[in-house]
């Protein structure tokens, strides 16, 4: 026997007032915790795939879908773009262009995106083989370790890629890619395309012919070399039929979108926590209004003054803790939900365990919540007069 | 070793009350006897230091318990009375085993377990040591609340009124069962009531 083993006895002799303190403690710390998390995972994961880009060309159209459409692979590409248009810019500017990557997109294979580009591409994530190896000529295809594991493809394995960017009927039959190596897992968006020669996207399409002033890709992404690029290029590409999205501003905007839904997402969690400090707080007081008796009786076996308000403060933390420990739980639960419908649309991998230094703030703030609510209770238990509740008995 | 000198106590102003000297030694039996309205109820408040006289002194082993700071009061208690009420009142959420252990986890007393089962089985209600106190029956928690007053051997019992509400027969049985139990454990035993049937049994009696 000791106070904290009395605070835990007292609360479950109430079942159902601990329960909805608990429930509510619960979800308010799940909400919070959850989008913690999803906040944490997807700005993550947008910052690792964006990192080194600074602009994006492609078709003219919105800048954002480019951007996530190039860099993201979540969304239908603008239109295209003529490939050698590009590589005379990318000769012409070397002052302000370190590099641009090409991309050429638009098929898929079994929902995974085909993304034909150079050897660039794979420098700028810093991919690495794990088996087999890079992609040499076209129609060959090294993919992401998720395309693997999730398709079962192994080195020499071979597929038709499909019209659009989701699995479909319209399949290009006229060409067999052939599955030449296997990357090792890189945290970006990678993880999840089939890379290849930009020219297999051409013969797919029995484009392979064209003259060479007349063939098209999708995008390029670009590495600067100065910071007047950002005034340079879009002056220079004025008058052309090509866009140039800045990477950093549209991701800003990306985040403000989100940004909203998260705002009124949070205030609701306080508002739930709130409400959980006012059902402990009534929860405490009311039964020690009926405990009342029973804390006179402890103190005439030897309960101090002090002794007493660490029980009633203990039941405070201890349903704060109970609320706190179920909420993170939730929150990472409903993560893992969120994961896997995101990863069905996106084939995105979300799921990231650890407690945030954010979630470390939480748990500060709900054990706060949990003796505020008993200290009221807990001072109302000093000074019960001890010889007077006796006596009414 | 317990002694009260001229004790009064004021609620307000209005309502002041003189109390007789009390005296008791160690292992002596006392009854304290009193009409309703007489103030056995603050007599025995006063006695046990649950409230402090307005005048006078209540000296335990030369300790003057009115002179004691809250906390210092609070711990006297918990080592040297064992109190039995009219009405046997335990925390709820515990076991009857749990609220025996609850004086001496106050008294810092440890390990005791063996001397909870054989208190329980001198009062016949070893069977019960897992319930909670709501399953009892009103005997039965009689009997708990005196093993509770006994479990952390203090000096000195208590008890208010312990026999207001039951017939003749078992009237007796709950004194001689008190008296019994302190007798064994060497307890002096104070009973505090207005049941004039419980006169003839004693020879020391303090009339209010």
């Amino acid at each position: 026997m000791n106070s904290l083993g009395l605070s835990i006895k007292n609360l479950f002799a109430k079942p159902l007032n601990t329960a909805l303190s608990l429930i509510l403690l619960a979800f308010g710390v799940g909400i919070i915790s959850f989008m913690l998390l999803l906040n944490k995972q997807l700005t993550d994961q947008f910052n690792r795939n964006i990192q080194k880009i600074d602009f994006v060309l492609g078709a003219k159209g919105s800048p954002l879908q480019l951007i996530l459409s190039s860099v993201y692979q979540v969304d239908a590409p603008t239109g295209n773009i003529n490939y050698s248009e590009v590589k005379e810019l990318l000769k012409k500017q070397k002052v302000l262009i370190e590099y641009g990557v090409p991309l050429a997109f638009g098929d898929n294979y079994a929902g995974f995106r085909i993304v034909g580009t150079d050897h660039s591409y794979i420098d700028h994530y810093g991919l690495e083989v794990a088996e087999g190896k890079k992609w040499e000529k076209t129609l060959d295809a090294t993919i992401g370790y998720r395309v693997a594991d999730k398709l079962g493809l192994k080195i020499g394995d071979t597929f038709f890629s499909s019209h659009g960017l989701a699995e479909s009927d319209d399949v290009h039959e006229n060409a067999t890619f052939t599955v030449v190596g296997v990357f090792k897992p890189s945290g970006t968006v990678a993880d999840q395309l089939i890379l290849t020669e930009i020219s297999s996207l051409w013969s797919v399409h029995g484009l392979q012919d064209l003259p060479e002033d007349e063939q098209e890709i999708t995008s390029v992404l670009l590495k600067k070399r100065s910071v007047m690029a950002n005034v340079m290029l879009p002056s220079i590409l004025k008058d052309s039929k090509i866009q140039i999205a800045m990477a950093a501003s549209e991701k800003n905007r990306l985040e403000q979108n989100f940004g909203v839904g998260k705002d009124v997402v949070t205030w609701l969690a306080y508002i739930i926590i709130f409400i959980s400090f006012i059902s402990v707080f009534i929860s405490l007081f009311n039964s020690l209004k009926e405990r009342k008796y029973e804390l006179a009786i402890l103190r005439t076996m030897g309960a101090t003054q002090g002794k007493l308000f660490m029980i009633i403060i203990m039941e405070g933390v201890v349903l704060a803790f109970i609320g706190l420990i179920l909420g993170l739980g939730l929150g990472r639960i409903a993560l893992y939900f969120m994961n896997s419908s995101l990863e069905k649309s996106f084939h995105y991998d979300i799921l990231e365990l650890n407690l945030l230094p954010q979630e470390w703030a939480l748990a500060g703030a709900t054990i706060l919540v949990g003796v505020l609510a008993a200290f009221i209770p807990a001072l109302q238990s000093i000074r019960i007069d001890i010889s007077k509740t006796l006596s009414e008995n | 070793m317990l002694e009260a000198k001229n004790i009064s106590f004021a609620y307000d102003d209005q309502n002041s009350f003189s109390f007789p000297d009390f005296k008791c030694g160690a292992g002596e039996k006392k009854l304290i006897l009193g009409g309703s309205g007489t103030g056995k109820t603050t007599y025995l408040h006063l006695l046990t230091g649950l409230l402090r006289p307005k005048e006078g002194s209540v000296v335990f082993d030369g300790t003057d318990i009115a002179t004691l700071k809250s906390r210092e009061l609070d711990q006297f208690r918990g080592k040297n009375i064992g109190l039995v009420f009219q009405t046997a009142h335990f925390i709820g959420a515990l076991t009857v085993k749990e609220n025996l252990r609850v004086p001496l986890w106050l008294g810092g007393k440890k390990g005791y377990d063996e001397r909870i089962t054989e208190l329980l089985e001198r009062l016949q209600i070893s069977h019960k040591l897992n319930s909670k106190i709501k399953n009892l029956s009103i005997g039965e928690r009689q009997r708990v609340s005196i093993a509770r007053a006994l479990v952390h051997q203090p000096k000195i019992i208590f008890a208010d009124e312990p026999t207001s509400a039951l017939d003749d027969k078992n009237t007796e049985n709950v004194v001689s069962l008190l008296e019994e139990q302190a007798a064994q454990e060497g307890a002096a035993l104070v009973i505090v009531t207005h049941d004039t049937r419980l006169k003839s049994l004693y020879k020391n009696i303090v009339e209010l």
